[in-house]
């Protein structure tokens, strides 16, 4: 065989033994990197609340309205339900999400331990106010459901979670099994993670007492052994990101607190710098 | 993103600094306070809203929370300073806000909830500037969300009492 007469001719079409190289080029390059091979889930970039990308179509109405109040994972559902009804076609949105909080306020009223009823009590919002730039971030359940981007980067052993809000930066451990004993809370807590099909399980410990707000509820403190559970699951499409959240803190929850939040997949964004300034002082 | 990370590495000394100073002076006990600023502890967000017209003299597109500071004339000619408190710069950049939209001189009708101490500062939920132009770019999550519930009846194909403001920043 005469290659000269192929030179005019891609490689691909030349005969089997000079295509050979090049198709096993091919199929190297195609092949999924190592580190990923057993990762089915590409979580990789940057993420967005209904807050920054309002316009957004690929939102559902039950996330623009869970946006700026948040909902339980219940109340979301339930919201679901009712703007799926044709029944409720006509009902105004104020409407529906009258009988979502009524439903979630009756949800909750099991929710929080004598103890916990007790520190709802005893919580005084003025002594919360605080305020500081450094980038430990906010406490985690602000921190995750905050309305600024989430650009998630994976690792074989770890995944590295980077907030635009307050800068802030969460490593969850893929290769640990347990949180290290004795370990110095902080405002994020220590995280493991394993993935279970379509979803990143995150598990926290560790974290500084914080307030948290309930839907329809005063806030309280949570106290020193909370520990959090996030679940993010990837829509089929690899388009959208749901997070639950679960607050354990058997001292105040008669069960897990949850929270939901849906984000989307953007590309092209990048993180900005959350330029700070603190406030404390001025009043 | 590198333009992020090196903003870290600047930030990184002053904040152990500020750690180190802290600990010197023994107010460790602060430490467990979260970062968060909750617009409750300074605004009664459960009071009726208060409404002043004044000219700008400062407008900080800043995070968390953007500021205005505006001066308001009394009847009797006596100029107070105030302040209003909106939302994350980080979000009102997104919404297409940026630091010349305020410009000081302005003259500003500016809506929203008091200062617990009684003190010349709100947590604004709207903005009208002279020329009719309304803004939100509000906080506080009741404020903000009436005029949020608007535009989901809208986009739901339902009327709404008022027309919507539409400055995009919900």
């Amino acid at each position: 065989m005469n290659d000269r007469k192929y030179s005019g001719i891609p490689g691909l079409f030349r005969p089997l033994s000079l295509r050979l190289p090049v198709l096993v080029l091919i199929a190297l390059c195609a092949a999924p990197d190592p580190a990923r091979a057993d990762n089915p889930l590409n979580l990789d970039g940057v993420w967005v609340t209904v807050l920054v990308a309002f316009d957004d179509p690929r939102w559902r109405i039950a996330d623009l309205v869970c946006a700026r109040t948040g909902c339980s994972v219940e109340g979301y559902d339930y919201l679901q339900t009712l703007l799926a009804d044709p029944e409720n076609a006509q009902r105004g949105t104020r409407e529906l999400v009258a009988e979502m909080e009524d439903y979630q306020r009756r949800s909750n009223e099991q929710l929080l331990t004598q103890a916990g009823r007790q520190r709802q009590a005893e919580f005084d919002v003025t002594k919360e106010s605080t305020l500081d730039c450094t980038p430990d971030g906010d406490d985690l359940r602000h921190q995750v459901t905050a309305p600024l981007p989430l650009e998630i980067e994976q690792h074989d052993d770890r995944v590295i979670l980077r907030y635009e809000y307050w800068n802030a930066e969460r490593v969850v451990h893929l290769n640990l099994e347990s949180h290290p004993e004795g370990a110095e809370p902080t405002r994020l807590g220590h995280s493991i993670g394993h993935y279970e099909g379509r979803t990143l399980v995150v598990k926290t410990a560790h974290m500084i007492p914080a307030e948290t707000g309930i839907p329809n509820g005063n806030p309280l403190m949570l106290s020193a052994d909370a520990q959090a559970v996030e679940r993010y699951t990837l829509a089929e499409d690899g388009e959208s990101l749901e997070l639950m959240l679960e607050i354990i803190d058997l001292a105040i929850f008669t069960k897990p607190f949850q929270s939901h939040r849906r984000m989307l997949r953007m590309s092209g964004w990048e993180l900005d710098t959350f330029d700070c300034e603190s406030l404390t002082g001025v009043y | 993103m590198s333009h992020m990370k090196l903003s870290r590495r600047r930030n990184d000394l002053p904040t152990q600094w500020v750690c180190l100073l802290f600990l010197i002076l023994g107010f460790g006990a602060w430490a467990p306070l979260a970062a968060h600023h909750n617009p409750a502890s300074h605004y009664d967000i459960t009071a009726d809203m208060v409404t002043v017209t004044g000219v700008i003299t400062e407008f900080r597109l800043i995070n968390p929370h953007a500021r205005i500071y505006f001066d308001v004339t009394s009847e009797g000619g006596e100029v107070q300073n105030w302040f209003a408190e909106g939302n994350a710069a980080g979000v009102l950049k997104r919404r297409g806000w940026n630091n010349d939209m305020l410009k000081p001189g302005t003259v500003i009708k500016i809506s929203g909830y008091p200062a617990r101490d009684g003190s010349p500062a709100l947590d604004w939920k709207l903005i009208e500037l002279e020329d009719g132009t309304q803004l939100r770019g509000g906080n506080t999550v009741g404020a903000e969300k009436e005029l949020l519930l608007d535009d989901i009846d809208k986009r739901r194909g339902l009327e709404t009492p008022d027309e919507p403001v539409d400055d995009g920043s919900r």
